[in-house]
């Protein structure tokens, strides 16, 4: 089982609360037991590594010249309108901070100009999204900057979205050259040189030596030869080009390149934060994946192709490709995902551990490249556990400029400003469904979702014009202050969804209690009723409700019945009815390459074949129960109407009843093995499938299958032309395509991509 | 080695004290999945606990006839007595979909499959249900959806994914 499942699972489990111990099943097991081991001691585990014991966290804060956080307007809560309390909004964003603060140079020698290479703002608005601002985005104010004389200057760095002023330190000693280390060995083909591959150190004329940031490093060189075995890279200080030195470096063919090294990967794929995790180790060439994604691992084959270094690794599909212009190790995508883009860990970088509070038991290790967390990497545990700290008294707090020397464990703690509570109080109304719902009930300083679920404790962090509520670990909402709005996100860039506040004064809760303890709460303007059914997710599903004693009367009060929730998908519909000639099917249009307006994966038609041949079809969709039926309108492509309906597990139509046939080809001629000349295999199934057939290493087989029709078919003979639904790798293209069958005496042949496949019929 | 064959093995060496870890190491890890399935048929806890039991002794004593992951043998089996339980019940429905979907037992965990719908969407909730609860394998979805097997496995492990790091709406 993969972790993602383990971890629903868990999820699930906790949330059914089910209370089972293997203790109690342990007693019911007869597992036998060798008379010789009788009397034996159980064996002692030793389950505490001695070497974690001894680990200790030692980090070091880094002071640096007054970094002043961008001002801040002080917010207060005032009552609004109808005694709902509602806060100020502040003027500025929450937080306006230096981006990549490890190279931003902030202490200048004397003989130095200043330089704003490397600066960037991180800003997070009112949605929590962290922004990144460089470039032509921002402005930098260098005026107050005098050159060669000693003191502290103001420099401001200004956008659109805010703005924060940092301090720079000019000191007297003037730096007289440089000393260099290059750290990469050497550059393979199509490799280009980066600051980051070498040290650099400034050597000051009272002898002192202090490192050179990446963004006051150039690099300058005439040509990189690959053929020529070596080339000298001139290395100078951007602040005071006339300070330089000289480097001879290795420059090798692809074929030479040595990709051992620890690699790291920005993972992409959060809702907030994109932290810096362990992607995988390259040693001796063996291949040792660290990311939960990867699954491949052994010994690294490689290879050149167009100028990348393709690794394959025996036994798996997965691989990866090293691309030198980019100095990016692609490890591939699994099941058409896009590649992962990893890259070899720079210098100073280490792992640092969280140990989760919120979700008790959980551990993730993150690094600190360059020995710096990233904002990418610190949004991402502020936004689900709160701030870090390096002590678990929480008084010394972690940010980007905190340096970390070795593997270091970090705590967090997300502190609750339960002065804040009163803002949200209430019931808030998820308006995404056809009819209103109750959503999140905040009450007595606890939040649920609707009004029968439990109550969890929750804190409240005010971050700039909005309010960060967690009730539990990836369990995060947060409140809009400008829009007076609950908001939760899906994904990265993707809303889930918005709540308003209930109106009290215009609206009235219908609670529906169904089984021992099922209830849904519909919101309902003061008059209106509620419907026996509901018709959800643009028709493809439907709620059929059965309530004792109400009989769609108006609806003033807050009022509770009780009844029963029927709930129907179409999907479950999906398949074919009748026999294998004349059917009647409900499948995606897309399998069939029906040119329908706003299809996509929900939507679905209702096909008419006969004789094998598509001879008419029309969109389906729940429309409406009438007498404990459900039915849909049918409008087909040549313009007649009709009623569908859906009894139990059987479809009625023009008068006529069918149940779905679950094997629609069963019998026919046509099924089994059919083999290429070069013995590549594809399988027509009784299913009504076309599949292509590929073995695996360790003996087993896959078949990629694809829904198929007939058409023209001779079952005396087998001839006739099977169409299949091709899908392009990513999913986005399908169409249908065709394969002749023919006979010659007792052999099938089918033409399956212009490629003969034959099966012997004797 | 694999677990069960691990586990085989012990039993035929008779090592009590080794096949006991080994099937705790089974049970841990698959007791999920086992209230999972269970869940999507029964009612009552104390049923669910019941067949918990049930279900991996059941497995214990077919151990011999096993071969391969335990998971789908697991769930297959909770799905069987589940509904064997149901039938011998007349007043019950065997069929989840037909029955009223909720109990006092289980109502956080039917609020966090509604999550868990608003969060991936109902057709990739219905991929994770009908794979881990029903059994379905995935070209067994592939078929029933007219998808290629592998868009199916993408968007299931892509909806597992976005439910790991998503958060409650």
């Amino acid at each position: 089982m993969k972790k993602e499942e383990r971890e629903f699972l868990g999820k699930f489990e906790k949330s059914a609360g089910i209370s089972h111990s293997f203790s109690e099943l342990r007693e019911r097991l007869e597992i036998p037991e060798s008379p010789r081991r009788k009397g034996v001691p159980w064996r002692l585990i030793l389950g505490v590594s001695l070497s974690l014991a001894l680990v200790l966290a030692i980090a070091i804060p880094l002071s640096l010249p007054g970094l002043i956080d961008g001002q801040l307007t002080n917010g207060s809560s005032s009552p609004g309108e109808e005694g709902v309390p509602r806060l100020e909004l502040w003027d500025d964003v929450e937080t306006v901070r230096l981006a990549n603060p490890k190279s931003v140079q902030r202490i200048y020698e004397s003989n130095l100009s200043f330089i704003g290479d490397g600066l960037a703002l991180s800003t997070q608005g009112p949605t929590g999204k962290t922004r990144l601002l460089s470039g032509e985005a921002i402005h930098v104010d260098s005026s107050a900057f005098r050159e060669g004389e000693e003191g502290a200057y103001p420099i401001e760095v200004s956008s659109d979205e805010g703005s924060l002023t940092y301090e720079v330190e000019v000191i007297v000693p003037e730096v007289v050259s440089l000393e260099t280390r290059f750290l990469k060995g050497a550059y393979y083909e199509g490799e280009r040189p980066e600051s980051s591959d070498f040290l650099v150190e400034k050597v000051r004329e009272d002898g002192s030596r202090a490192a050179a940031t990446d963004s006051e490093i150039g690099l300058s060189w005439d040509s990189l030869d690959f053929s020529q075995g070596s080339s000298d890279i001139e290395i100078f200080l951007k602040t005071n080009p006339s300070i330089r030195t000289s480097v001879s470096v290795d420059l090798l063919p692809l074929e030479e390149i040595d990709l051992a090294g620890e690699y790291a990967y920005i993972d992409d794929y959060c809702t907030f934060g994109q932290p810096a995790v362990e992607a995988f180790s390259i040693e001796e060439g063996y291949f040792e994946p660290l990311y939960t994604e990867f699954v491949c691992e052994g010994e690294m084959s490689l290879s050149i192709e167009e100028g990348k270094v393709r690794m394959k690794l025996p036994g798996y599909n997965q691989g990866g490709t090293y691309d030198p212009q980019t100095r990016t190790f692609w490890i591939d995508g699994i099941a058409g995902d896009p590649p992962f883009a990893c890259f070899l860990r720079p210098e100073g970088t280490v792992e640092v551990d969280l140990s989760f509070v919120l979700d008790e038991g959980r551990e993730e290790t993150f690094l600190a490249l360059g020995g710096y967390l990233t904002a990418g990497t610190l949004d991402y545990i502020k936004y689900l556990e709160g701030d870090c700290y390096l002590d678990e008294e929480h008084t010394l707090l972690v940010n980007e400029d905190t340096l970390f020397t070795e593997r270091t464990r970090i705590y967090c703690h997300a502190e609750d400003q339960d002065e804040y509570d009163a803002v949200l109080e209430g019931i808030w109304v998820d308006e995404s469904g056809s009819i209103p719902t109750v959503g999140w009930v905040f009450e007595d300083g606890g939040i649920s979702w609707g009004l029968g679920t439990a109550m969890h404790p929750m804190s409240v962090v005010r971050e700039g014009n909005s309010l960060l509520v967690r009730y539990g670990s990836f369990e995060v909402i947060r409140y809009d202050i400008a829009t007076d709005r609950i908001l939760t996100y899906q994904d990265e860039d993707l809303l889930g969804g918005t709540y308003r506040r209930i109106d009290r004064e215009n609206e009235a809760i219908f609670t529906l209690t169904y089984g021992m303890n099922g209830r849904d709460d519909y919101v309902l303007e003061k008059g209106g009723s509620l419907p026996s059914y509901i018709i959800e997710s643009g028709g493809t599903s439907i709620s059929i409700l059965q309530i004792e004693g109400y009989q769609g009367e108006a609806v003033w009060e807050d009022v509770s019945y009780s009844g029963t929730v029927g709930r129907r998908y179409l999907s479950d519909y999906w398949g074919r009815y009748g026999d294998y000639r004349d059917f009647w099917q409900i499948v995606s249009p897309r399998s069939l390459g029906l040119p329908l307006e706003g299809e996509g994966w929900s939507s679905y038609v209702f096909c008419l074949f006969e004789d094998y041949e598509l001879v008419d079809y029309a969109p389906v969709q729940f429309d409406r129960v009438d007498e404990g039926v459900v039915q849909a309108d049918l409008r087909f492509a040549s313009g007649k109407e009709g009623v569908l309906f859906f009894e139990g597990g059987v479809l009625r139509y023009g008068g006529e009843e069918r149940a779905e046939e679950r094997y629609p080809w069963e019998g026919l001629l046509i099924l089994g093995r059919y083999v290429s000349d070069s013995g590549e295999e594809i399988e027509v199934d009784k299913y009504a499938q076309l599949g292509e057939v590929s073995h695996r290493e360790d003996g087993g087989e896959t078949v990629s299958s694809s829904i198929a029709w007939l058409r023209g078919y001779d079952e005396e003979t087998g001839e006739g032309t099977i169409l299949y639904s091709w899908t392009s790798v990513d999913g986005r293209e399908q169409e249908l395509r065709e394969c002749p069958m023919t006979r010659e005496g007792d052999v099938l042949t089918i033409l399956y991509e212009g490629v003969p496949y034959s099966r012997s019929l004797a | 080695m694999d677990l069960v064959r691990a586990l085989k093995s012990a039993l035929e060496r008779k090592d009590k004290e080794k096949a006991e870890s080994l099937f705790a190491r089974l049970y841990e890890e698959n007791r999920g999945l086992v209230i999972y399935v269970l869940t999507r048929y029964l009612r009552a806890r104390e049923d669910v606990e019941d067949l918990i039991n049930e279900t991996f002794l059941d497995f214990y004593r077919s151990l011999p006839t096993i071969d391969g992951k335990p998971g789908p043998y697991l769930a297959a089996s909770a799905r069987n007595k589940a509904i064997s339980l149901l039938r011998k019940r007349s007043h019950e429905s065997p069929y989840p979909e037909d029955a009223e979907p909720s109990s006092p037992d289980f109502a956080r965990a039917i609020a966090f499959e509604e999550w868990a719908r608003t969060v991936v969407g109902e057709e990739d909730y219905s991929i994770i249900s009908l794979h881990l609860g029903e059994g379905f394998d995935f070209p067994e979805l592939a078929r029933r959806t007219g998808r290629k097997e592998a868009e199916i496995k993408s968007r299931y492990y892509r909806a597992l994914r976005k439910l790991r790091k998503g958060e409650r709406e």
